[in-house]
């Protein structure tokens, strides 16, 4: 008898099991079975619609003869569709193809110019609600046309649609921007004292370049740097943005100064209720072009060139400084963030967005050089 | 062949406190305090241990004086027949609705983030039958059980919530304590201190410990990590996601994983998190149900639990499935959590004065009479 139940409990616990994971096997698919997005474009259309473009990858187009692919196929197939919500054109999209769209390898997501400029709350939203997408997915902001960039099919790489994305994850191996994935940009847009940046870039014929850096004011773009300024923006906001320098002395010797190290420290200064900043950097880099008669082992004339150098810095972040804090009147280094979290008390008196452009901000760069390259003078 | 009747060891007992606290809560305790008092939610989980530690203790204490007896027995013993009765199935119906809870959450988050197309009814039905199965053990395998996770389940937490501190910014973490947000500190010690409820269960293995003197250390170890956990997942959400962002996040702590990578090894770390997470959730459900079985067990007299404890899968499915959304879920949750708490609070309080003014304990010389 003792036995029988057992057997019988054992029997009715495969039952069980086998039913249920009948039901959870309902959301495995085949990976050949789904249509991989791995690029988004959205763009503003007329009346008051969206312009989405998904690039889609063609895994036969892949490989090359003998491993199986298709000759003169495209690796990414291009979709592009006019909607009233994102979700529609997701389904408008949907309609054309065999299978299920993914969004789990979605590398990038590039927006139209208009779009952000008009506002990309709704877009990061929806991005964010999906429990599908990439948090690490990038966000750049198109100069003109999201649509356009897309359809670019960079000559180096063979799945187009992963040049934006290893592109930029390349400027943050080199130090020249931090991650901007979509994760943060959402982050930035909800917590109080920050506002989001996103990297802007630019269609060619056949290549897609890093034109500068999109500023914006909670969820609308206000302004855009260039690509010079987003170095000093990074520079002075994040210790990145390790860049070139060319610098002049007054005698015409002229230098290019490669940064390679930046120690950054942000300084609050309160007095009553107005608060001040200092920006403190210490620049390290190299020397990596000499047009000099003179030997830079001479440390006076080692000296002096980092006194040119340090000036020409600060002044390039100075005047960054000034045009965001007058121009652009927004605070995307995140100066009210430090405030709220040192003073909370005198941040709820504060309306951040009116004083920040009136805050005293004093930048203080030290440039120093550290190597000379391979030549010794 | 002899058997040994007090076979939960201290490491064990630290094993249960641990596992069954931990739980689908975690995964949206960050929200529920970060709404109610910003970046003071560390301070919340700091006051709520110390309101842990105090009431474990109260349950140490009971458990002491009565060392041969659970809760049920304990309770019918001081305060009678029926009242006692009554009292522990009132512990039995919130260790129920607990583990419907749990099971209804979890499955939520799982049909959410990664199998979308699973009904929730089977996602709740494989929850609450695992814990079922766990439930029909004996004291002694379930402890061992416990035993064996824990590593699992503390370790793995760490393991995927550490990498992403890494992100934590500073200045989302400050002011430590917002102005203003003290007004609600009651509040927020109420959700802190639910958040360590399933403490209670160790009214029902205390009798089984096999070093007893050691109780107190292992419960407030068990608390301790507990606490650790919750802090550091709930610092963890507000350093990366910021008040204003971590406030409108369903799931925060399964936000916290999505955003991290072990770069080249794994992509998207919400499949394993989650898949650690069905033994959280199993721990947590199977010592529920193991405490409404006990509690069935006792008062009731019945002596096998081989089959029956399945049937508590029926109430529990029906009570899980039964709020209409998340949204209901959470405020049934809220509010169940909050009258739970008094219970757990209340009971040994009121017990331990009845012992008292009574002169209610087990006397090792009266089990020996008993014996003889």
């Amino acid at each position: 008898m003792k036995n029988k139940l057992k057997a019988l409990k054992i029997l009715v616990f495969i039952l069980i099991v086998v039913t249920l994971s009948f039901r959870g096997w309902s959301s495995s698919r085949d990976i050949e079975k789904r249509s991989f997005v791995l690029t988004q474009g959205v763009d503003t259309a007329p009346d008051n619609t969206f312009s989405v473009t998904y690039s889609l990858a063609n895994p036969q187009a892949l490989g090359n003869e003998e491993g199986g692919g298709s000759k003169g196929k495209e690796s990414a197939i291009i979709y592009k569709t006019r909607c009233r919500n994102l979700w529609q054109g997701h389904h408008f999209i949907q309609a054309r193809t065999e299978h299920p769209l993914f969004l789990g390898h979605v590398q990038t997501l590039v927006l139209g110019e208009e779009l952000a400029r008009q506002g990309i709350g709704r877009v990061v939203d929806v991005f964010m609600r999906a429990a599908e997408t990439r948090l690490k997915t990038w966000l750049v902001v198109a100069e003109g046309e999201a649509g356009k960039i897309l359809e670019v099919a960079p000559k180096p790489e063979k799945l187009a649609p992963l040049y934006i994305g290893r592109a930029l994850e390349m400027e943050d191996y080199l130090n020249v921007i931090p991650l901007l994935r979509v994760a943060e940009f959402g982050i930035r847009l909800r917590n109080p004292g920050e506002h989001p940046v996103a990297p802007m870039v630019k269609a060619g014929d056949d290549e897609l370049a890093l034109t500068g850096l999109a500023l914006f004011k909670d969820d609308k773009m206000v302004g855009k740097l260039n690509h010079e300024e987003m170095h000093y923006f990074f520079l002075t906001v994040a210790g990145k943005g390790h860049m070139f320098k060319r610098v002049e002395t007054s005698a015409g010797d002229t230098f290019s100064y490669e940064i390679s190290n930046v120690k950054r420290r942000v300084r609050l200064h309160r007095t009553g209720d107005q608060v001040s900043f200092s920006v403190l950097l210490a620049v390290e880099g190299n020397i990596v072009e000499a047009v000099t008669e003179r030997s830079l082992r001479d440390m006076e004339f080692l000296a002096s060139v980092e006194q040119v150098i340090t000036e020409a810095l600060a002044k390039d972040c100075r005047a960054l400084l000034t045009k965001i804090q007058t121009e652009f009147q927004v605070d995307s280094f995140g100066f009210g963030a430090m405030v709220r979290g040192r003073y909370p008390k005198l941040w709820a008196q504060l309306d951040w967005d009116q004083d920040f452009p009136t805050v005293p901000i004093k930048i203080t760069l030290d440039a120093t050089i550290r190597r000379l390259g391979m030549v010794s003078e | 062949m002899k058997t040994n009747r007090k076979p939960v060891t201290p490491y064990q007992a630290i094993a249960i406190v641990v596992n069954t606290i931990i739980s689908g809560r975690l995964l949206i305790l960050p929200r529920e305090l970060c709404t109610e008092v910003g970046n003071g939610s560390w301070l919340m989980i700091v006051v709520s241990a110390l309101v842990a530690l105090v009431i474990i203790s109260l349950y140490t204490a009971v458990g002491r004086r009565f060392s041969d007896s659970s809760l049920p027995q304990y309770t019918v013993k001081t305060l009678g027949v029926f009242g006692g009765s009554m009292l522990a199935l009132l512990f039995g119906a919130s260790w129920l609705i607990m583990a419907s809870l749990s099971a209804r959450i979890f499955s939520a988050v799982i049909i959410t983030a990664i199998l979308p197309r699973v009904p929730l009814e089977v996602g709740i039905l494989v929850m609450l039958l695992l814990g079922a199965h766990l439930a029909t053990k004996n004291i002694a395998t379930i402890a061992r059980v416990h035993e064996l996770l824990l590593p699992l389940v503390v370790g793995a937490i760490f393991l995927l919530v550490v990498p992403s501190l890494s992100r934590v910014s500073l200045w989302r973490l400050l002011p430590l304590i917002e102005p203003g947000s003290l007004k609600k500190l009651g509040t927020g010690i109420l959700v802190g201190s639910s958040s360590f409820l399933g403490l209670e269960i160790v009214s029902l293995f205390m009798p089984c410990y096999g070093r007893p003197e050691l109780a107190g250390r292992s419960h407030k170890l068990g608390i301790l990590i507990v606490a650790a956990v919750a802090l550091l997942t709930v610092e963890g959400c507000i350093g990366v996601l910021g008040t204003g962002t971590l406030a409108r996040t369903q799931w925060p702590t399964l936000t916290l994983v999505r955003m991290i990578s072990f770069h080249g090894i794994f992509e998207r770390l919400e499949a394993p998190f989650l898949a650690m997470y069905v033994i959280v959730v199993f721990t947590t459900i199977g010592s529920m149900l193991f405490g409404v079985v006990a509690i069935l067990a006792q008062l009731f007299k019945i002596k096998s639990q081989a089959i029956w404890p399945y049937l508590l899968v029926i109430p529990a499915y029906y009570l899980a499935v039964g709020p209409p959304n998340v949204i209901a879920v959470e405020k049934a949750g809220q509010i169940f959590a909050y009258f739970r708490l008094g219970l757990v609070v209340f009971t040994p309080l009121i017990v331990l004065l009845v012992a008292i003014i009574r002169g209610k304990e087990d006397r090792p010389d009266e089990k020996q009479a008993e014996g003889s």
